[in-house]
């Protein structure tokens, strides 16, 4: 099994490597939360932790996804909805955990879509100003990003805690 | 484990992620007495940029049924036989399809 660097000679496996930084860029996202810092920045760490989330189970051993795949978090989701151990793990019956996912299955998609796109300057995203369909230039810290309701944005991020919550028992 | 074991908790899963994801047109296993290792074709996913079929891997979940942990992948109806496998997935000629 490859192992990557390690800290005080503990070594680090590519899932255990992606796992981590997920979580640290989802605490970020909650610090974020507290503050007044403009949406752009929260959206901007939301997708970098649940891409990362989903990554860190694709990896198996030395194998590790591509660092052209950023569309994984819908994926990673909707292949959940088979694992039984996710929902009995999250103490929720399955036909709900499945109901859960499904009405997220949107937004998820919305945040899977922040992802970078190679240098497109014509797709919405927290990072870099873009032009919209009307040939304005929006610009992500001023944008307002009303694509994504404040409610399911709660409910996704729920989902995405509970499942750090249960990622090492997957 | 016997094979025969895996690919009866292969036809389990491919049919849990049929029913939870309709829009799934077709599963296909390969064979593998260690691992259940499925492709399911799905038109309205996102394309591989990477050119790869990858998988997304889960742990064995006895209570549930399944002895064996599952590496699964959803990949586009046109990329079926197109994309490269993983490393000891063997060849597209491997895959036996399920019903679902």
């Amino acid at each position: 099994m490859e192992r990557c660097g390690g800290v005080g000679g503990v070594t680090v496996t590519w899932k255990d490597g992606f796992l981590r930084q997920a979580k640290s860029d989802y605490e970020v996202y909650c610090t974020l939360g507290q503050s007044k810092v403009a949406l752009c920045h929260r959206l901007h760490y939301l997708q970098m932790a649940s891409e990362k989330l989903a990554k860190s189970f694709m990896c198996q051993g030395a194998q590790r996804p591509s660092k052209l795949t950023h569309y994984v978090l819908l994926r990673f989701l909707q292949l959940t909805r088979s694992q039984k151990n996710v929902s009995r793990l999250l103490n929720t019956k399955h036909s709900v955990y499945c109901s859960q996912i499904n009405s997220l299955l949107d937004v998820a998609k919305r945040v899977e879509n922040l992802a970078p796109a190679g240098g497109d300057f014509g797709k919405l995203n927290p990072e870099y100003p873009w032009e919209d369909v009307s040939g304005t230039v929006q610009t992500p810290v001023e944008y307002a990003y009303s694509e994504f309701s404040p409610t399911d944005l709660a409910k996704l991020q729920t989902l995405i805690s509970n499942l750090f919550r249960i990622a090492d028992k997957l | 484990m016997d094979t025969t074991a895996i690919k009866t908790q292969a036809s389990e899963l491919a049919r849990a992620n049929k029913q939870a994801e309709p829009a799934i047109e077709k599963v296909y296993w390969f064979p593998n007495d260690k691992e259940i290792r499925l492709v399911e074709l799905e038109q309205t996913t996102v394309p591989a940029l990477s050119g790869r079929v990858e998988p997304f891997f889960f742990g064995p979940s006895p209570k549930d049924g399944l002895t064996a942990p599952s590496g699964i992948a959803i990949i586009q109806t046109q990329e079926f036989r197109k994309l490269e496998l993983p490393q000891e997935w063997g060849t597209w000629n491997d895959a036996v399809e399920l019903e679902v």
